[in-house]
């Protein structure tokens, strides 16, 4: 069959930048899929985003999908003929329905009289205008607008629609707007209406009669190219920056300008701040990495006049920075300590009290973690429990100054300045500038163990209070940050070997707040915890089974988990895997199935008794067992859980035995019991790892 | 840009005489203190209702906590928007706006002007809108919205705002760095700057907005406001009512400059405030829609208030010229 190329460009006033190239991949994803579901087989497709435009390119694509079979179903057999073998009334309708001969009818699948007719596929004509728009009402966009007078709703309103199947435009009609011939280009460099050849014509036109790289990669390497020309000495351009202007840029041009030397005598995070966050400018900096009185700007058109526009950046970065060195300048007149009555004014929660709370609470807290891990401190000289706690009793007080009110993505940071100038020692200062930290997922770690320390405390003590006050995060909705600080926790745990179970740190931590807390949300959040802890190992790749197996032990305990988790990965690549995770689903369903009935204490497993043909396999099974108990907990007792699972994988062959020979469900009470409690404390041996019966079971590995 | 920068007074004439063209009424600005032009009831009242109503006006604004005592050459606790109202939005209004920048002497081949995303929400007005601040070579001159919803109830159709920042543009336009710096106005060689007319309101409203204003009495007047918002919408008069809202929110503006707010009775205050605003956006709403959709006709409404004689301000024309 014919096949030709499809292009479809929604042109839209700006898109907000953030979502721009997510919105482009999930729009021609949608697209495809929906073409997919109708049985069409085609070639590659290609996302496209700029701020004015989301589209999509599918080539091969075949112009009608593949003939289906539809089934229009009647009265069931048995209604349709009488005792003579006559076609019933009923029956007759449904044919006279049909508009068919009984004759022509057939018997569905499920005994019922039925029309099947073989109909063509449908045309990609016939099915564009419903897949644009079940494309579009799927993205995974925030907010939705109306425009005008239309009830339509889109991220931004749709100006104009193109939809080319080869060289040809269907009429479809988008969110009110009808397909036209036309795309359009940049709004200044290509003012008029731009007609397009067809589908695989697209993105050239657009390019060079447009004015827009239309590809959102292209435009990014462009715009790093143009970034990295423009800049003398080295720009300094992170990813979410440049996807930032990537995603705000259809013509992107570079130009590099300058503000006052004078100025880097800021903090070099503060004119970071303002050049990034407040304008989407590039900072530059020496090779030793020392910022330079120059940043890059991406402007949105090549001008005739760009010094016009240097200009103008120049002017408006100008009084960002005088502002921020008033505020630096200023905030350094009063130390931290004095700030601190000020954090009595300041809101932490509206049911939880205020800053200064907090900072009681973080001084505590910090205390008490300090002592737990002493040992770990006494590792790095860099720290102490005092700096630490020092550091506590300051760290919110850079909320009250102008600099971080101004700037609050600088909190921390701004404080550990502020203590340098106040005279506070560089440990106490690093341990305030690392405690915000890591700002995003996957950003750095503070530095110092005091650093981390305080950063963990922090993170316990929003997490408790928050969730505590009922404010659980549910959906997307999370405006008190708890995933992040979630995240956070699990990492600095981790990271910096922190040995702690979080159960009870996060007890410690809600005692913090003495009676605030409602107790029954405060029970969710280590359930809240074992989510992020879950979510920080698939993010790393680690299987899903193995993890569920792992937590289903101390989940908390992370340091202890990781451990387990690094045994259980060993023990899913040994042959005797297979088996061994079989006889554990087993035992926990034999366990299940009995249930609370047979209580613990009944089951101690005494000598096996009776001496039926099982004996020898249940008595070898207790030897088996006996032998190695003691040295399956000593080891795990020292974290070593890979020796203790090379002992347990030992039992592979007697529990194997035990159930080919053995009836566990004997008539006999007194057998049926200490068999099952035998399996029981198996079972228990084996979960103080893990519990494998979690695992896949590997069929292939059965028969090892 | 032209050889001649515009002065302040000819942007503004400009603006004017460009958004007149399109159709837009030159209402005159509101005469009660306010934030934003949002304020102003050609904006609020008039994004209600059905009826299609195009406006434009300058507006002036107080923020008594951005005062800096003139001494800032980027701060003002007083200073002028331009409004423009469209409704519906039509669909060519980015067009329209990037004119308007032409008809400034703008060349928009040659500067760099974006659409940056900026979505607003007023909690006091109970409305929310999405929509862009618009960048001249990095500096932001304009705000422009599409309410979604104001007064609590659904815009049906949707207005669109375009709030023009005069100072910023002028700015721009004349290439000054320090706002006091600007030139208002020029004739045979007489020059009019901005430090002229506003360095020492701008000083004195400051030691007024920071230092001198009486907490008590603005305390005072805020719940007085509040009451007489409520009595007024007891009588059908939506349009005072509003108006006791304007000067209830001014009051709050003070009092937070002042310090005098907490951050919990700051929340308290906003929703007090909110209350009147629904409560008057749903009230207009139905006299509008009693009145066959005329906002301009005020139908039964407010019989008793006109016997007083004051000349109050024209949110809507008054009822003489509805006909």
């Amino acid at each position: 069959m014919n096949t030709r190329s499809l292009l479809v460009e929604i042109g839209v006033e700006e898109l907000p930048p953030p979502q721009l190239q997510a919105l482009g991949e999930a729009f021609a994803a949608a697209l495809a899929a929906a073409f997919e579901r109708d049985g069409f087989r085609f070639g590659q497709t290609t996302p496209f985003a700029t701020p004015r435009r989301l589209a999509a390119h599918i080539a091969e694509l075949p112009e009608r999908g593949p003939a289906r079979v539809t089934e229009r179903k009647g009265p069931s057999l048995e209604q349709c003929y009488d005792e003579h073998n006559q076609p019933t009334p009923a029956a007759l309708g449904f044919a006279r329905s049909c508009g068919a001969a009984l004759e022509d009818l057939q018997v569905s699948d499920d005994n019922r009289l039925c029309l099947r007719r073989r109909e063509d596929g449908a045309t990609v004509q016939e099915r564009l205008e419903t897949h644009i728009a079940a494309a579009l009402q799927a993205l995974p966009a925030g907010r939705r607008m109306r425009w005008g007078a239309a009830a339509h709703e889109f991220i931004r309103p749709v100006r104009w629609v193109l939809a080319l199947y080869g060289g040809e435009a269907a009429p479809v009609r988008v969110l009110g707007v009808r397909a036209g011939q036309v795309t359009h280009g940049h709004r200044q460099h290509c003012p008029q209406p731009l007609p397009v050849r067809d589908a695989d014509a697209w993105q050239n036109t657009l390019e060079t009669e447009g004015h827009v790289i239309a590809a959102f990669a292209k435009r990014r390497s462009c715009i790093a190219a143009q970034v990295e020309r423009a800049a003398e000495g080295r720009a300094l351009m992170s990813d979410a920056l440049l996807d930032e202007v990537t995603a705000m840029t259809e013509w992107p041009a570079a130009i590099a300008a300058r503000f006052n030397p004078s100025f880097l005598s800021l903090p070099a995070e503060v004119i970071t701040e303002v050049l990034e966050h407040d304008q989407k400018f590039f900072p530059t900096a020496d090779a030793d990495g020392a910022l330079l009185p120059g940043f890059v700007a991406v402007a949105n058109i090549e001008s005739a006049a760009p010094e016009n526009i240097r200009r103008g950046y120049e002017r408006v970065v100008a009084p960002r920075l005088s502002d921020a060195a008033f505020f630096f300048a200023q905030d350094k007149k009063r130390t931290l300590e004095s700030r601190l009555p000020q954090l009595g004014g300041i809101l932490f929660h509206r049911k939880l009290g205020s800053l200064a709370d907090k900072t009681r609470r973080l001084e505590q807290l910090t205390g008490q973690l300090a002592k737990q891990l002493a040992e770990h401190l006494a590792e790095h000289p860099d720290t102490s429990a005092a700096d630490a706690v020092r550091a506590a009793h300051l760290c919110k007080a850079d909320l009250a100054t102008d600099m971080v009110r101004e700037y609050p993505a600088l909190e921390g940071v701004i404080g550990g300045y502020y203590a340098l100038a106040d005279g506070e020692s560089e440990a106490v200062a690093a341990a305030i500038s690392g405690h915000r930290l890591p700002r995003r997922a996957g950003g750095d770690l503070a530095q110092t163990g005091a650093g981390a320390l305080l950063a963990l405390a922090d993170r316990l003590d929003t997490l408790a209070g928050i969730v505590g006050a009922g404010e659980l995060p549910s959906g997307s909705k999370d405006p008190y940050g708890l995933r992040r600080a979630g995240a956070a926790v699990v990492r600095i745990v981790l990271e910096k070997q922190f040995d702690l179970n979080l159960a009870d740190w996060i007890a410690r931590a809600a005692d913090g707040y003495g009676k605030m807390l409602n107790a029954g949300d405060i029970a969710r959040l280590p359930g809240y915890l074992l989510e992020r802890i879950r979510g920080h190992y698939l993010e790393r790749g680690c299987a899903a089974d193995e993890l569920a197996a792992a937590t289903a032990v101390r989940p908390l305990q992370l340091l202890d988990l990781d451990a387990r988790l690094a045994a259980v990965r060993h023990f899913k690549a040994l042959p005797q895997t297979g088996s061994l995770t079989l006889a554990n689903k087993r035992i926990r369903n034999i366990l299940k199935k009995d249930g609370g009935a047979a209580s613990a204490a009944a089951d101690a497993p005494a000598a096996p008794a009776g001496n039926g043909a099982g004996d020898d396999a249940e008595s070898a099974l207790h030897r088996a067992f006996r032998d190695r108990r003691s040295r399956v907990n000593d080891l795990a007792g020292r974290r070593d859980y890979l020796g203790a699972l090379n002992t347990l994988v030992e039992l592979r062959e007697p529990i194997d035995r035990f159930f080919d020979e053995v009836l566990v469900m004997s008539e006999d009470d007194d057998e049926r019991r200490s068999r099952i409690g035998l399996l029981r404390e198996i079972h228990s041996l084996f979960t103080c790892i893990a519990d494998f019966s979690k695992l896949d079971a590997k069929p292939g590995a059965e028969a090892a | 840009m032209q050889d001649q920068p515009p002065t302040f007074q000819q942007t503004l004439l400009r603006l004017q005489n460009y958004w007149a063209e399109q159709g837009c009424v030159l209402v005159q600005p509101c005469d009660l203190p306010m934030g934003a032009a949002t304020f102003h009831p050609a904006t609020f009242l008039r994004s209600l209702g059905s009826g299609p109503w195009r406006c434009a006006f300058a507006q002036g604004c107080r923020r008594p906590t951005d005062g800096r005592y003139g001494d800032n050459p980027n701060r003002l606790q007083h200073y002028y928007q331009f409004q423009v109202v469209l409704k519906p939005s039509p669909d060519d209004i980015q067009p329209l706006y990037l004119k308007s920048l032409e008809a400034l002497g703008i060349d928009t081949r040659q500067n760099d002007i974006r659409f940056a995303e900026d979505n607003w929400e007023s909690p006091t007005l109970g409305a929310w809108g999405l929509g862009w601040e618009v960048w001249l070579n990095g500096m932001e001159v304009s705000q422009f919205t599409y309410f979604q919803q104001v007064g609590g109830l659904e815009c049906k159709p949707v207005t669109g705002e375009i709030t023009y920042g005069l100072e910023r543009l002028a700015m721009g336009l004349q290439g000054v760095d320090d706002v006091f710096g600007l030139v208002w106005s020029q004739h045979n060689g007489e020059r009019v700057l901005y430090r002229d007319l506003f360095r020492r309101n701008e000083a004195e409203q400051s030691a007024y907005n920071f230092d001198e204003a009486d907490t008590d009495v603005l305390a005072r007047r805020f719940d007085e406001c509040e009451r007489e918002c409520r009595r007024l919408l007891e009588k059908n008069l939506p349009l005072p009512a509003y108006e006791q809202t304007i000067i209830a929110s001014h009051c709050f503006n003070l009092l937070d400059a002042r310090h005098a707010v907490s951050v919990t009775e700051r929340q308290r205050y906003i929703l007090r405030t909110r209350k009147l605003t629904l409560a008057v956006a749903r009230l207009y709403t139905e006299s509008v829609a009693e009145s066959g959709g005329k906002p301009a006709d005020k139908s039964g409404a407010g019989k008793p208030a006109d016997k007083s004689g004051a000349d109050k301000p024209a949110a809507a024309p008054p009822p003489a010229a509805a006909r």
